[in-house]
């Protein structure tokens, strides 16, 4: 027998504490709907009627109002629940009688089946019970005939049992404190490759790894590394973690160290036959850490233009790299298109100008005459916030040294080369 | 010691059979250079405003195009987003690779890159290094990109002021500008003359870099 509980007032998170003090699992279906078998409880509490006061009781107790059913289908308790106030025990037979009486548009179906048997003009639940199973059958098709099952209390469905989130945190506190990275990793290596070992009996993969550090003198170091394709090699995440520690080394002599692992599902990537060969993900992750403790965060990954006027607006991303690529392009010869090298930051410079035309101009690395120029063109922008920008640019040619783009600043009166064209 | 002499058998034997060519260059280009060699390296040399950045892009427009991974290693930290979208790129398939001027870092960066495997193209920015710094590096880093590309499908392109890599770079393209184009209030393009120094042959090709 199964028993519903159907919250109206209270606190919903006392639900599946109510739940655990009459059974190991509960299926929660939603917030305030819970159910959990009640099969063997006759011996401690009694017949079903003091079994559904119990768990009134206990859940007074915790604060919780609600209705509950007792019934052998975990689909009609949870119609009965829904539907009828205070205690409903609905005996094996007695399903159909109990329900009779409730209006048939309570019942979980598609609104077209309700409307088709409004049309019949059954009303109740009774009514719809009335009718021959092999005729609902018939005309319902398997729909119908699942829906008068279940208010007749027949058939049978397994509880889908939530399962309590597993944590994998493995804490350790060492003996002596340690300042050099080698002992530290080789203590973080062996937990890692047990939690590891943990998550993967479970068939998931690792999506991000939480590292903390207790130094000396109480302080405190965390760390989280984010995989944007879930891993499941313990060397790979090791690597990464060991990046993490040379690119940021701990200030003190370690006490502690706690590792947790949030796991996910594996990724399950069908490369196509004529797609094209990328890097492994693991291999790619290690890759671009190594690069980042080379050239320092924040320089390594995908460009992203924003969707903004501002010049030379882009942000890094590197989840794109991970994802299987796809030809964009039907394969032909490729058009020259003018580039332009940009200067970062861009570079100061004098400009004189003739009838308000650049004439020449002075600056680190290029100094001439301007033989040819193209503009002002004029772009403003963002004047509400600290990136706003407003620029009058032109396009020069430089006597033998080449073509660039200059730009005065209009705050300041300042001139600026902005790059080169190439 | 005694070097060991191979037959002429046996060196066709361990000779790898010529890879297809892959069409990274732009038409105008095609009678000097149909394509890139995979597993071979590649100088595009020049002064500002010849058209090495163009040539870049342009290759890895088209190898982006085709869905494949592709590196920049951006020396100078001058790469424009904007412009290499302009210029066909997919940019979600580029690893910008920022080097904040660090000669050694870059060097670095594109030997991680080349030895981890799986881009197709991989591009040395080396444009903002003086010819003397780019002079004093070791042999041994081309030398070691070559071994690190050969008998793969992958591909460096390098681009300097001036040839850097010697002997380990199969092909060498030195441009020049000749005249840049106006029409009016506007740049329209730049008109460029490419040379192939390696293997030599004495051809030129004219180009034109459109402005966008």
């Amino acid at each position: 027998m199964i028993a519903c509980v159907y919250r109206h007032g209270g606190p919903f998170e006392n639900l599946p504490v109510l739940a655990e003090q009459f059974a190991g699992a509960y299926e929660q279906p939603d917030g305030d709907t819970i159910l959990f078998s009640v099969a063997g409880l006759g011996r401690l509490f009694g017949p079903l009627p003091q079994i559904a006061a119990e768990i009134a009781r206990q859940g007074q107790a915790l604060g919780i109002a609600a209705n509950i059913a007792i019934a052998r289908h975990p689909d009609t308790a949870r119609l009965a629940a829904q539907h009828r106030p205070g205690l409903t025990i609905l005996s094996p037979g007695q399903e159909g009688e109990i329900l009779g009486p409730l209006p048939i548009t309570i019942l979980p179906a598609e609104p077209a089946l309700l409307e088709t048997l409004t049309r019949w003009g059954i009303e109740t639940i009774a009514d719809f019970l009335a009718l021959p199973p092999l005729g609902v059958l018939e005309r319902l098709g398997e729909e119908g005939g699942k829906l008068q099952a279940l208010v007749d209390g027949r058939g049978h469905r397994p509880l889908q049992l939530a399962r309590p989130v597993e944590q994998y945190i493995a804490v350790r506190e060492l003996e002596s404190p340690v300042s050099n990275l080698e002992p530290l990793l080789f203590v973080v290596s062996s937990l890692l490759h047990d939690l590891t070992k943990r998550v993967l009996a479970t068939g998931n993969a690792i999506r991000e790894i939480g590292l903390q550090l207790e130094m000396e003198r109480w302080e405190v170091s965390e760390r989280l590394i984010g995989f944007p394709s879930p891993v499941q090699d313990p060397r790979t995440m090791l690597k990464q973690l060991q990046l993490n520690l040379e690119a940021d080394r701990p200030r003190r002599p370690v006490v502690g160290v706690r590792l947790e692992l949030r796991p996910t599902p594996p990724l399950a990537v069908q490369q196509g036959m004529f797609s094209p060969n990328a890097p492994e993900p693991e291999r790619l992750q290690t890759l671009l850490s190594r690069l980042a403790a080379l050239t320092g965060q924040g320089t390594v990954g995908s460009p992203e233009l924003l969707n903004t006027y501002r010049p030379d607006a882009w942000r890094l991303r590197q989840r794109s790299l991970f994802a299987a690529g796809t030809a964009t392009a039907v394969a032909a010869a490729p058009q020259l298109q003018l580039a332009l090298r940009l200067f970062r930051p861009a570079l100061p410079a004098r400009v004189r100008l003739h009838q308000s035309r650049p004439e020449h101009l002075q600056s680190p690395g290029c100094e001439g005459p301007v033989v040819a120029a193209a503009g002002p063109w004029r772009t403003t922008g963002e004047w509400w916030a600290e990136t706003a920008w407003a620029r009058d640019e032109w396009d020069v040619a430089i006597q033998g040294a080449g073509l660039y783009r200059i730009y005065r600043q209009h705050l300041g009166d300042v001139w600026f080369v902005d790059g080169v064209y190439d | 010691m005694a070097l060991p002499v191979l037959s002429l058998a046996e060196l066709v034997r361990r000779k790898a059979p010529a890879a297809e060519l892959c069409a990274y260059t732009p038409a105008d280009l095609a009678s000097l250079l149909p394509g890139l060699a995979p597993g071979s390296i590649t100088e595009v040399t020049g002064s500002r405003s010849s058209g090495r950045t163009a040539l870049l892009q342009a290759a890895l427009a088209a190898a982006t195009g085709q869905g494949e991974l592709c590196a920049l290693v951006d020396g100078g930290n001058t790469f424009s987003p904007s412009s290499g979208q302009a210029a066909g790129m997919a940019l979600d398939r580029l690893l910008w690779v920022q080097c904040q001027r660090h000669l050694q870092h870059a060097l670095q960066a594109a030997d991680m890159i080349l030895h981890g495997g799986g881009f197709r193209l991989t591009v040395l920015d080396l444009c903002e290094f003086r010819p003397e710094e780019l002079q004093r590096v070791p042999l041994s880093w081309w030398h070691r990109f070559r071994l690190a590309v050969e008998n793969t499908p992958g591909l460096l392109l390098i681009t300097a002021a001036q040839p850097v890599a010697r002997q380990s770079a199969t092909t060498q393209i030195q441009l020049a500008s000749r005249t840049a184009k106006w029409s009016g209030n506007l740049l329209r393009g730049l008109d460029l003359e490419a040379s192939l120094r390696k293997p030599q042959r004495g051809e030129t090709a004219r180009l034109r870099a459109q402005a966008g």
